[in-house]
């Protein structure tokens, strides 16, 4: 775990001098670079949609998240699925960018542009979810294998981190205990099909299953008012697992909106796990933004000590994000909306509502006020 | 059956009180394309195709014979054997162009000669395909309704084949090309394989306009070991394809173009909006609920999910009937099921003309409702503004 304390004195690094030098309104410091991956499956050649994302001052090679996506309702809708730089999606892959990975979303087969159809498809059985994830999980290992040949990436150190069905990919990726997979971030996922029944029978058996056979961290971020998963399932699902000898950090939020399932993307869903994501990146020596981030904030801010956890949140919190504040008070407001402007406005709009003249001095992770 | 077809659409729009925004009548006009291959001058049997309220110039949608595996299969064929495609091509926004190859119909030309198990027929027999391709866009070019900035070809079997070759060559114009089940055999049964991976390798070298080859897993003409070597010496060589080897939907054998037309229409879908290219929309599908005044999220979330599934990318006559009563007696069901309440429509797709499904689709809502009424004939809204 050198290797991860090394990196994150690099992302200090990185992260002073961005706090230093960046002065642009606009959110420049994040690329992006969509391109197919030829992977090889079962023998068989594939090519799959990619998007990458990274901090545009990296520098040598990145930890490696892998985001997965989740299904759709139905499955025609997974071909107009995007891995477009404008979607919404976007912003909690640059979350991720921002501290300090080599973010890359695939789109599994059938999703998108990659070839297809759909893998994880066979009539409702009771090994027919395990066989879904299993089929998700190829895609995933074999991009692995591609992506670890980049010069900007650091196959030693990867996560894998998915949403609903792909965070049940993930699941099924890791019983694998490919090399360098550090860590299982599952949001939501687990397994879920309206209308078969035999997944109310095949849940324990599959999560014990999968359970001993992973030798991987996880974390897993549930709301309770999930309407895919109601709190008793997560139980099995939780039991099986860790009955089994699996290492899970479970984290159940308040309910979101009218469906937790979806309302973990939520600005106030991303605002509740994403602390928690630092924090279990933290313990496991992986790359997060740097803690010491907070005391250099403060300082500029000129603000006293006991400000500490309000600058915290603000540098935990989602992006896109603003941080609004009247100079030379403790009067302050920050806000994440989808754009960095719209965040900017909401901050200072709010930051004002108190009567006194406020300025930006953060955007995102950047200081853009006056030194 | 022309007349007869255009008796039926306008005795169907006579009942739509609310003057529609665009109608889903076609105007179909059989054509002799002259065109100049090699310094001769042919005519090709053709069809074209569009929307009669289309306005301006319309992308260019080429379907050409196939559905044969050897170069001198297929004699039967005729432009009007794939006027159902091009109907439905001309529905999503094309100028849907049908054109018979030399020898084949009631084009000049040669009749092709059998490919043997050398290169150099195989060659020979593309070239003059792709001619043929190539010669049509370029006529229809011309036309004052015709964008030829933006062109695709669509093929199957053999066709297929054409199409590969065509893109190979990168005309300008050429946006995308869509090969069903594309593959060709030799006549005298000699092992052709080799000859045409090496082919596809070739092709794939000079390619740089996006294809996307459907395939089915049970092909017993066209295996999936062969597509797959033709999908490898493709890519292998620089060629731009997404590959689709249905497996369960789709997955009828060689016959995929005409047994299995919602799926590879719902992949040709897929691939056109990607590229920006016209097709219905996802949005158009979100039109339909709102109209229909559904406000359930769920109720909503699911309709939307069966349109998409089994009306939009279906092949024409197709119809929707829609019942207030069954809208108006959905519960919302505990958890998210799909077998839970019925939803308010039933609809009829791939008929023989409109009015086949606008009474199978009646005949079905009737079934359990008594207010049922048309509400979408093929991509087109019929129904009150609700």
């Amino acid at each position: 775990m050198i290797g991860g304390a090394k990196f994150n004195s690099i992302v200090a690094a990185a992260l002073v001098l961005s706090l230093a030098m960046e002065t642009s309104a606009r959110a420049g410091d994040l690329v992006q670079e969509r391109q197919y991956l030829r992977v090889k499956i079962g023998g068989k050649d594939v090519r799959l949609e990619a998007l990458f994302v990274k901090r545009a001052d990296a520098k040598g090679r990145l930890p490696i998240v892998f985001f997965n996506h989740g299904r759709p309702a139905y499955r025609e809708m997974s071909l107009d699925q995007s891995l477009l730089v404008d979607d919404p999606g976007i912003n909690q892959m640059a979350d991720m960018a921002r501290r300090g990975w080599l973010v890359v979303a695939i789109h599994r087969r059938g999703f998108g542009l990659s070839d297809g159809p759909v893998q994880a498809d066979s009539p409702c059985a009771l090994d027919a979810y395990m066989s879904w994830m299993n089929a998700d999980a190829d895609d995933i290992e074999a991009s692995m294998a591609v992506v670890a040949k980049r010069g900007d990436a650091d196959p030693s150190r990867m996560i894998a981190m998915g949403g609903s069905a792909g965070g049940a990919a993930s699941l099924a990726l890791a019983a694998r205990n490919p090399s360098g997979l550090a860590a299982v971030i599952n949001l939501a996922g687990g397994e879920h099909w309206a209308g078969c029944a035999a997944v109310r029978e095949s849940i324990p058996i599959d999560f014990r299953n999968l359970g001993g056979r992973s030798r991987i961290p996880n974390l897993w971020v549930f709301a309770k008012n999930d309407l895919n998963h109601p709190l008793d399932q997560i139980e099995v699902m939780r039991a099986a697992f860790t009955g089994a000898g699996a290492d899970l950090k479970l984290l159940l939020l308040e309910p979101i909106g009218e469906n937790g399932h979806t309302g973990l993307y939520s600005i106030a869903g991303r605002a509740q796990w994403l602390v928690e994501l630092d924090n279990f990146l933290r313990a496991h020596n992986l790359p997060t933004w740097p803690i010491s981030s907070v005391d250099v904030v403060l300082q500029k801010l000129q603000w006293p000590p006991s400000s500490r956890a309000y600058v915290l949140a603000y540098l935990a919190a989602p992006g896109e994000k603003a941080f609004a504040r009247t100079p030379g008070k403790q009067n302050a407001s920050y806000r994440t909306a989808l754009t960095v402007d719209d965040a900017r406005k909401l901050a200072l709009d709010s930051c004002q509502q108190k009567g006194e003249p406020c300025t930006i001095v953060m955007e995102d992770d950047r200081w853009t006020g006056s030194p | 059956m022309r007349g007869a077809r255009l008796v039926v659409l306008l005795a169907a729009f006579a009942c739509t009180t609310p003057a529609p925004a665009w109608s889903d009548e076609l105007t179909e006009t059989p054509v002799s394309f002259p065109v100049t291959i090699g310094g001769d001058t042919f005519r090709l049997e053709g069809l074209v195709i569009k929307k009669s309220d289309a306005q301006g110039r319309l992308p260019i949608a080429l379907l050409t014979n196939g559905g044969g595996a050897t170069a001198t299969a297929g004699t039967g064929a005729t432009a009007t054997t794939y006027v159902r495609y091009a109907r439905d091509l001309a529905r999503r926004g094309w100028l849907a162009v049908v054109t018979v190859r030399r020898g084949f119909g009631k084009s000049e030309g040669p009749k092709p000669t059998p490919i043997t198990c050398e290169a150099a027929s195989l060659g020979a027999w593309a070239t003059a395909a792709a001619d043929d391709l190539q010669a049509t866009i370029d006529n229809v070019s011309k036309r004052p309704d015709a964008d030829a900035s933006k062109v695709i070809v669509i093929g199957s079997e053999i066709a297929g084949v054409a199409a590969v070759a065509l893109s190979a060559r990168n005309p300008p114009g050429l946006v995308g090309v869509v090969a069903v089940s594309g593959g060709l055999q030799s006549e005298s049964n000699c092992p052709i394989n080799d000859i045409l991976v090496d082919a596809y390798k070739n092709f794939g070298a000079k390619n740089r306009v996006p294809n996307l080859w459907i395939y089915s897993k049970s092909d017993k003409l066209f295996g999936a070991d062969l597509a797959e070597r033709l999908h490898t010496a493709f890519l292998d060589a620089g060629g731009d394809v997404k590959f689709v080897m249905f497996f369960g939907d789709g997955n009828v054998g060689t016959a995929i173009f005409g047994q299995a037309t919602t799926a590879w229409y719902a992949q040709m879908d897929g691939f056109l909006r990607a590229r920006g290219l016209p097709t219905w929309s996802t949005a158009d599908v979100k039109d339909v609920v709102d109209r229909l005044k559904v406000v359930d999220r769920l109720e909503r979330e699911n309709l939307r999910g069966l349109l998409m599934q089994v009306y939009f990318s279906a092949p024409g006559e197709k119809a929707i009937a829609f019942s207030p009563t069954l809208q108006a007696e959905w519960v919302r069901p505990q958890n998210k099921v799909t077998a839970g309440p019925r939803l308010p429509v039933t609809y009829q797709t791939t008929s023989k003309n409109l009015d086949d499904a606008r009474n199978g689709a009646l005949a079905a809502c009737q079934k359990v409702a008594q207010d049922c009424a048309i509400v979408m004939e093929n991509l087109h809204w019929v129904g009150d503004v609700r």
